[in-house]
């Protein structure tokens, strides 16, 4: 386990979904102004963005292990690697929850909730695009929900759950349906081996 | 490499019509939005600045797989015939492409939605370098960092970096990056060339950055240099402008016509001076009656002394509002004057020789709706000349002088 937790940097790994968490209320007034595909400039706040950062700091973890190694290893290596995946995400999704908690910015919360999303569709990149790409598609949906994601009313699309307030059960269900798929897929199979750093 | 090949294995050319499309797709939005009302070839190339913030990020991801690939085959850090800049521009030729491919369509779409037939080539140039250097930093951080982070940082990197100073105070930060160019500019207004410096300055210093970056193996922090260097010299060029990088425009650009008063109007609005000049001809009298003289010269471009008024329009002025800035211009009110008084006898001198030049009270009342304004406007209509004539020059002393003026409503 030791060396699988050395070849995740685990360490790093929580210190920077740590950084990225305790980043939140000192960024929560910064604002994106996108020109919105259907109208309007939507701001985007910086907070929902942030959270694609845990996506790519737990992809870059992940990427670390040695796949044909991990391939013929007998520990359920691809089961280990979701629940860190997850463990991740959830960490992240504590501390906004406690900086929620104590009077922290309101949007703690929704960054919190993209995290589980933004993982989900890492975990599918890493799927679909192999180990080393699977952050694209987090980022790719990112700038296009900032693109398409507001009608002209500057109200969230239904399917832009990045945007969405923290009570929005549509948004968490979203979210929490694409971190269960990602991990579902994470845990069936390994990802596609396309070339090792 | 074979073509064949580099279109087989590069996501740019697999992404070369989604891009493409997507960037038409913005720019028609751009187009619904309104930019200007005016065909200026200005206003509408600097619109395509609004769809710069996806293409480049897109090139920047791009580049970073590109050179990732070079990185995870560990070929770049190898000696190599050529340069390291060679292959980086060969390695980037593909997305760069599709990126201006993009913008130039996307740019093409808005010029030719107002009929403008030969774009602004300095910013169509800015776009050039922007692709180019983002393009750059993408595929140097392609090949510093390991392809898990290099292409979602350098996409999110790209993407903040030009969408985040928008947002930002002061205000002439977003000049540093051309951000601002997006809002630019009614035909009055023209580029400020050393907004434009500071633009390029900017610009390639992330490109020298990017350069540092792919080409020297260790200091590699030295690569913030360059684009401090840029950064500082930008700084004193752009601070103090506003939201919109402008300065005003050549004024022997204007098209004048007619004598007492004559007209001078912008190139785009040429088409309307027998318009204009017509207008002039019936309301001459109409504003003689309240002792109002034309000025000499009526002109959008800055008035130089006594004789000249400024006035404002667009090709899509309908004759009320004409009319009423014409008006505006005969009434000549202190542009500087901060009294609130001054400002509204201003306007109801303006409005009153808009009713004189034969706009019904009641059209000038719903476009504006201040209802004290008007029924003071209705009490004087039905006043004796003298009476009018009388109220309207309190009115424009107040307006001109920016001092106080009374109601002299019965």
């Amino acid at each position: 386990m030791s060396l699988w937790l050395k070849t995740r940097r685990a360490p790093l790994s929580i210190a920077l979904v740590l950084l990225l968490s305790l980043a939140v209320p000192p960024l929560s007034g910064l604002y994106l102004p996108i020109p919105n595909l259907f109208g309007g400039a939507a701001d985007v706040p910086v907070v929902l963005i942030l959270p694609v950062g845990v996506a790519i700091t737990t992809c870059w973890s992940l990427a670390g292990g040695y796949t044909l190694l991990e391939m013929v290893s007998s520990r359920p290596v691809w089961s280990l690697d979701t629940l860190w995946a997850v463990s991740l995400a959830g960490l992240f999704l504590l501390v906004c929850l406690a900086e929620s908690a104590t009077a922290g910015p309101p949007l703690a919360v929704s960054a919190g909730r993209n995290a589980l999303g933004y993982l989900g569709l890492a975990l599918m990149g890493r799927q679909l695009l192999g180990k080393e790409a699977g952050a694209v598609l987090p980022t790719a949906f990112l700038l296009l929900t900032a693109m398409f994601g507001t009608t002209p009313y500057r109200e969230p699309q239904p399917w832009a759950w990045p945007l969405h307030p923290a009570n929005s059960p549509i948004a968490w269900g979203l979210a929490i349906l694409l971190l269960v798929a990602g991990a579902w897929l994470s845990v069936r199979s390994n990802p596609p081996i396309r070339g090792e750093e | 490499m074979r073509w064949r090949t580099v279109l087989r294995v590069s996501p740019a050319s697999w992404l070369l019509l989604p891009m493409v499309a997507a960037a038409w797709a913005y720019a028609r939005t751009i187009v619904a939005e309104g930019v200007s009302a005016d065909p200026y070839p200005l206003a509408w190339t600097a619109a395509g600045e609004g769809v710069l913030v996806w293409v480049a990020s897109a090139c920047a991801g791009l580049c970073a797989w590109e050179g990732g690939r070079l990185r995870r085959a560990r070929w770049w850090d190898k000696p190599h015939a050529r340069s390291k800049l060679t292959i980086a521009a060969w390695s980037c030729a593909l997305p760069w492409t599709v990126g201006m491919c993009a913008m130039l369509l996307a740019t093409g779409y808005l010029l030719l939605q107002r009929g403008v037939h030969v774009p602004d080539w300095r910013v169509l140039g800015l776009i050039a370098i922007q692709i180019t250097c983002y393009s750059l930093l993408g595929f140097a951080l392609g090949v510093w960092l390991p392809l898990v982070l290099s292409v979602p940082l350098s996409m999110l990197l790209v993407w903040t970096w030009l969408a985040l100073p928008v947002g930002m105070e002061p205000v002439w930060l977003r000049h540093l990056n051309g951000s601002g160019l997006f809002l630019c500019c009614s035909a009055e207004w023209d580029l400020a060339p050393k907004a434009v410096l500071a633009m390029v300055l900017v610009t390639l210093g992330v490109g020298a950055s990017a350069m540092v970056l792919m080409t020297i193996a260790r200091w590699r922090w030295l690569a913030v240099v360059p684009l401090a260097i840029a950064l500082a010299l930008a700084v004193p060029l752009v601070r103090g402008f506003g939201y919109v990088p402008v300065v005003a425009r050549d004024p022997s650009l204007l098209r004048c016509a007619g004598s007492q008063p004559r007209v001078c109007v912008w190139p785009e609005h040429a088409g309307m001076l027998p318009r204009i000049l017509s207008m002039l001809a019936q309301a001459r009298e109409a504003w003689a009656s309240q002792g109002v003289n034309l000025p000499d010269t009526l002109t959008e471009g800055q008035a130089k002394g006594p004789g000249e008024a400024e006035f404002d329009t667009n090709v899509k002025t309908d004759d009320v509002s004409l009319k009423l800035s014409l008006a505006s211009a005969v009434v000549g009110a202190d542009p500087n004057c901060e009294s609130e008084e001054a400002f509204d006898a201003g306007m109801r001198a303006t409005f009153w020789l808009g009713v004189k030049a034969g706009i019904p009270i009641s059209e000038i009342a719903k476009r504006y709706q201040d209802p004290s304004t008007f029924s003071e406007i209705r009490q004087v209509s039905r006043w004796s000349p003298q009476e009018q004539a009388s109220w309207l020059r309190e009115q424009l002393a107040a307006a001109r002088s920016c001092g106080p003026t009374q109601v002299r409503v019965r």
